[in-house]
C-alpha cells in the first residue's frame, strides 16, 4: 500500500543513521586496532565487535524503516538477526572479560537462546519475528516516513525476546557484583546503560512485532548510550595506558641510568653482576662477569658453562649455592671458591647472591655479583703462614728458656735406666743371679725409657713447625701435662703449684700444641713475677671451671703483678724482662682468640696477678 | 773399730732412690733412702758416720741448703746429684765441703768411687771425732794437781825438779805421774807425749 506524503529519500534518519554507524566503525577500528596491538585486551575485541554489530544493525534498520514492500521488510528483517546476535554475544563477552561479573550460566544461556533464535531464524523463509507479514506502511516522525509492518507473529520469537531476557538478567547480577565490590561508577554506567536499554529496547520491539503499537524499529539507537559507556570507560583505560606509558618512559630512563650506575660501580669494583632463571637456566651476566668465567659474549649461557670452570673440589658447593635458592629474603647468601683458567692457574671468587621473586608464579631466579679475591685470599694466607711462623718462634723461644730443666727432665730417666741397668748387671753376676730382682729392674728400665720417650715426644711436638690440628681436648688433662713438663723447672725455681681442676669438665674444641704453648707461657711468667719472693712463698694455683658455656682457667700467682693498665701485658714487644721479645702473651691472646676464646689478666686483691682463659665448650657433633 | 759402710740417699724420685738403692746394696753398702730433705733431717742422727747422696734440685728444701744444715754433722760426707749442674753451683757445694758432685745419669764406676771416698772421709771425720771425745774424756778424770804434773813431764822434766817446783817431795810426784799414765792408759812417756800434743795441752814452762 503507497504512503501518501511518504518521500522516498528520509533526509535526517539516513544523517543520523550514517553519522552512527560512522563513529561506530571508527571506534571499531580503533578497538580492534588495541587488541591487534595487544591480544590480552580481550574487552577492546568484544567492544570492536559490538560497534561493528551497532553499525550492521543500524545499516540494516535503516534499511527496514525504508522498506516500502512487504517482501522488501522482511528480507532485512531477517538479516537483523544475525547483528543482534553478534550485538549480544559481544556484550556478554564485554561484561565478562572486562568487569569479571555476572554469573557465566545466565551470560551463556542468553547466548545459546539466542543462537538458537539465529538457527530458527535462518531456516524459516519469514523468518523468527513473522510468520507473515501483511502490510508494511510508514508512520510519520518529525516529518519522515518509517515504515512500520503489520504481520503475523511467530511464536518462536519467544525464543529471541527469552534471551534478551537471559542477557538483562545477566548484566543485572554483573551490576550487583560490581556494586558490592565497590565499584559503583562502572555498575552505573555500563551496567545501568546495558539493562536499561536493552529492556527499552526489547520491549519496543516486542510492542511493535507482537502488534501491540505501531513504533517503528529504532533498536539501534537504543544501542547508541551502551556504546558511549562502554567506549567511555575503555577510553578511561586508554588514557590510563598512554599515562603508565608516559611514565613507563621516564621509569625506564632512570632505569637505564642506574643500570648504568651499577655498571660503572661494578666495573670500578671489578665485580661481574649475573642472573639466572632458574625456569629456564639460562645467565645473564656483565661482560666484566662473562670475561671472569671466560664466556664468550655473543652466546647464550646456562649455569653448566659457568660450573664447568670450577675447580671440582668447589663444584658440588657451588652448585648447590646457584640452585639452592640462597638468601630468600633479605639477607643474601656468600659463597667463596676456586676457579681454573685454561692455564690451569688457580683464582679465588666470591660470589653474593639473592634469590629473586620475579613475581611471576613459579619464576624464580639468583641474582648476585662476583668478585675476584685471589689476592685477598693470598694476604690471608700469608698473614696465616705468618702467624704460625711466629707462633713457633714463640714457643721455640718458650722451650729454650725451659732447656735446663728439659735436660734435667730427660736425664732423670736415663740416670735411672742407667743405674738400674748396671745393678742389673751386678745381679747377674751373682749365682743363682735373684731374678725377681732383675725383672724389677727391667720393669723400672721401661717405665723410664717410656718417660723420657714422652719428653721427647712433647718436646718435638712443642718444636715442629705444625699444622693446625683442633680436636675435643680435656683441659684439665693438658694443664697436667704442662705443669709435668715444666716440673723441673718449677722444682729448680722452688715454685709449688696447687691445682684445683675441678671434676667432669666438658672438652673444648682445641689444638694441643699451642695451648700448652700459652699455658707454659702464663706459668713461666708466673715463675719470673715470683723470682723475687722467699724461698717457700713462690706458689702458684691453677684453677679449672665452667661459666656460661664456655670452660675456664685461672692462673694465679703471688709475683710482682701487673702493670696499672693490665691489657698493656697483650701488647706486643711490651715486656719487663731484659732479653724477653715482649710477643709471648701477644702470642698467647692471638692463639687464644684463633679458638674463639678469651684471654685477659687482672690484678690479685692482695699481690700479684691472676690470668683469665676461657674457651667454649664443644657442642654436638664436630 | 769396723769402717762404715752406711748410704744415705735423698731424692725426690722414687725411681731414681730405688736403681741407686740397688746398685749400691750390689755393692755391700746399706743404704737409706729418703724422698726429700725435710724427712731426711728429721730421721738423721749425729753419731752416725754416712755418706748422704743428695739431689741438688728436690721440691722444699733443696741439696744445697740441705749441705748448710748437715754443716754441723761432720760424720756425714755429702755426695751430690744433680739433672744439671753448673759451675758455680759445682763450685759452691765443694766449698761447703761436698766430696764431690756427680751429674746424672751417673755411672757405676763414678758413684762407687765418690761413695767410697766420701765414706772414707765420713769414717775419718767419725773416728777423729771419736779419738778427740775419748782424749777429752781420759783427760777429764786428772785431777787438777795430776794436769800440773802432766805439763812438766811432758816438758822432760824429772821427778826431783817437778818436785821443786811444786815444792813437794820426789815421791809424792812420782805417785801423780804413776796415776796420770794410769787414768791417760799410756805406757810411756813418749806416749804421753803423744797423747798431749794430740789434747793439745801445752808443757809447763
Amino acid at each position: 500500500m503507497p504512503c501518501p506524503g511518504a518521500t522516498p529519500l528520509v533526509i535526517w534518519p539516513l544523517a543520523l543513521w550514517l553519522t552512527i554507524t560512522t563513529a561506530c566503525l571508527t571506534l571499531a577500528v580503533v578497538h580492534a586496532h588495541v587488541w591487534f596491538r595487544n591480544r590480552r585486551a580481550v574487552a577492546n575485541a568484544a567492544f570492536a565487535v559490538l560497534a561493528v554489530s551497532v553499525a550492521a544493525l543500524g545499516y540494516t534498520e535503516l534499511r527496514i524503516v525504508r522498506a516500502t514492500t512487504v517482501a522488501e521488510y522482511g528480507r532485512w528483517i531477517w538479516h537483523l538477526q544475525l547483528p543482534v546476535w553478534s550485538a549480544l554475544v559481544a556484550i556478554v563477552w564485554f561484561v565478562r572479560h572486562y568487569l569479571h561479573a555476572g554469573r557465566p550460566w545466565l551470560g551463556w544461556t542468553a547466548i545459546a537462546l539466542r543462537t538458537v533464535a539465529l538457527v530458527v531464524n535462518a531456516f524459516s523463509s519469514s523468518g523468527i519475528i513473522f510468520l507473515e507479514i501483511v502490510s508494511v506502511e510508514p508512520v510519520t516522525i518529525l516529518g519522515e516516513p518509517f515504515a512500520v509492518a503489520q504481520g503475523v507473529p511467530n511464536p518462536w520469537m519467544a525464543l529471541a525476546h527469552l534471551s534478551l531476557l537471559f542477557l538483562i538478567l545477566f548484566v543485572a547480577d554483573a551490576v550487583r557484583d560490581l556494586w558490592r565490590r565497590g565499584e559503583r561508577r562502572r555498575a552505573i554506567t555500563i551496567g545501568g546503560s546495558i539493562v536499561v536499554f536493552i529492556t527499552v529496547g526489547t520491549m519496543t520491539a516486542a510492542l511493535s512485532f507482537w502488534g501491540v503499537a505501531r513504533i517503528p524499529l529504532v533498536v539501534m539507537l537504543l544501542f547508541i548510550p551502551i556504546v558511549v559507556a562502554m567506549s567511555f570507560e575503555l577510553s578511561r583505560d586508554l588514557i590510563r595506558s598512554a599515562r603508565l606509558a608516559a611514565d613507563l618512559d621516564v621509569k625506564t630512563g632512570e632505569l637505564r641510568e642506574s643500570e648504568q650506575k651499577l655498571a660503572l660501580a661494578a666495573d670500578a669494583a671489578n665485580a661481574g653482576l649475573w642472573s639466572i632463571d632458574n625456569t629456564t637456566g639460562r645467565l645473564w651476566a656483565t661482560p666484566r662477569a662473562l670475561d671472569m668465567f671466560a664466556l664468550a659474549h655473543d652466546r647464550e649461557h646456562g649455569l653448566d658453562d659457568v660450573l664447568r670452570l670450577i675447580h671440582p673440589d668447589d663444584q658440588d658447593r657451588v652448585r648447590a649455592f646457584a640452585e639452592g635458592a640462597p638468601g630468600r629474603g633479605d639477607t643474601p647468601a656468600s659463597i667463596e671458591y676456586r676457579v681454573v683458567d685454561a692455564g690451569g692457574a688457580v683464582r679465588w671468587y666470591a660470589s653474593h647472591g639473592r634469590t629473586q621473586d620475579s613475581g611471576a608464579p613459579g619464576r624464580m631466579g639468583l641474582m648476585g655479583v662476583t668478585i675476584d679475591i685471589t689476592d685477598r685470599k693470598r694476604a690471608e694466607d700469608e698473614t696465616a703462614s705468618q702467624r704460625v711462623e711466629l707462633e713457633h718462634l714463640a714457643r721455640v723461644a718458650t722451650v729454650t728458656e725451659l732447656s735446663g730443666a728439659l735436660a734435667h727432665e730427660l736425664n732423670q730417666p736415663l740416670a735411672i735406666i742407667m743405674s738400674n741397668a748396671e745393678a742389673a748387671q751386678q745381679l747377674l753376676e751373682r749365682s743363682p743371679p735373684d731374678l725377681s730382682e732383675i725383672r724389677a729392674i727391667l720393669g723400672d728400665i721401661v717405665a723410664a725409657d717410656e718417660r723420657a720417650g714422652e719428653v721427647i715426644r712433647r718436646l718435638r711436638n712443642l718444636l715442629k713447625r705444625g699444622e693446625p690440628n683442633r680436636q675435643p681436648l680435656l683441659l684439665n688433662e693438658v694443664v697436667r701435662d704442662v705443669v709435668q713438663f715444666m716440673r723441673a723447672d718449677l722444682v729448680r725455681r722452688g715454685v709449688v703449684v696447687k691445682l684445683a681442676l675441678a671434676a667432669d669438665l666438658p672438652p673444648v674444641l682445641a689444638d694441643r700444641v699451642p695451648l700448652e704453648q700459652v699455658l707454659l707461657n702464663i706459668v713461666g711468667n708466673a715463675c719470673d713475677a715470683m723470682a723475687g719472693n722467699a724461698f717457700g712463698d713462690r706458689v702458684i694455683g691453677i684453677a679449672t671451671g665452667t661459666a656460661a658455656g664456655m670452660v675456664s682457667l685461672r692462673i694465679h700467682d703471688a709475683g710482682c703483678g701487673l702493670p696499672a693498665e693490665p691489657e698493656r701485658v697483650f701488647a706486643p714487644f711490651f715486656t719487663t724482662k731484659e732479653q724477653g721479645l715482649g710477643l709471648g702473651l701477644a702470642i698467647c691472646r692471638s692463639i687464644i682468640s684463633m679458638h674463639a676464646g678469651k684471654l685477659w689478666a687482672e690484678p690479685n686483691a692482695d699481690r700479684g696477678a691472676t690470668f683469665h682463659l676461657s674457651l667454649p665448650i664443644v657442642t654436638g657433633a664436630q | 773399730m769396723s769402717s762404715s759402710r752406711n748410704v744415705y740417699l735423698v731424692d725426690d724420685e722414687p725411681e731414681l732412690t730405688r736403681a741407686l738403692t740397688r746398685l749400691l746394696e750390689a755393692e755391700g753398702f746399706v743404704v737409706r733412702a729418703f724422698d726429700s730433705g725435710d724427712d731426711f733431717l728429721r730421721q738423721v742422727s749425729n753419731g752416725d758416720a754416712a755418706c748422704v747422696v743428695l739431689d741438688v734440685a728436690m721440691p722444699g728444701l733443696d741439696g744445697l741448703r740441705l749441705q748448710q744444715h748437715l754443716a754441723a754433722m761432720p760424720g756425714l760426707a755429702i755426695v751430690f746429684l744433680t739433672g744439671h749442674g753448673d759451675i758455680p753451683m759445682s763450685v759452691q757445694a765443694i766449698k761447703a765441703g761436698a766430696v764431690d758432685f756427680l751429674t746424672k745419669p751417673v755411672k757405676r764406676a763414678d758413684l762407687l768411687r765418690a761413695v767410697g771416698s766420701g765414706l772414707e772421709r765420713a769414717q775419718a771425720m767419725h773416728s777423729a771425732m771419736k779419738a778427740h771425745a775419748d782424749l777429752h774424756a781420759r783427760l777429764a778424770l786428772l785431777t787438777p794437781r795430776e794436769r800440773e804434773v802432766l805439763g812438766h813431764v811432758i816438758s822432760g822434766r824429772l821427778n826431783k825438779i817437778i818436785a821443786d817446783r811444786l815444792g813437794t817431795t820426789e815421791h809424792t810426784i812420782k805417785v801423780h805421774r804413776g796415776r796420770v799414765m794410769e787414768k791417760l792408759a799410756v805406757g810411756s812417756v813418749a806416749e804421753l807425749v803423744r797423747f798431749a800434743q794430740q789434747a793439745g795441752i801445752a808443757p809447763e814452762s
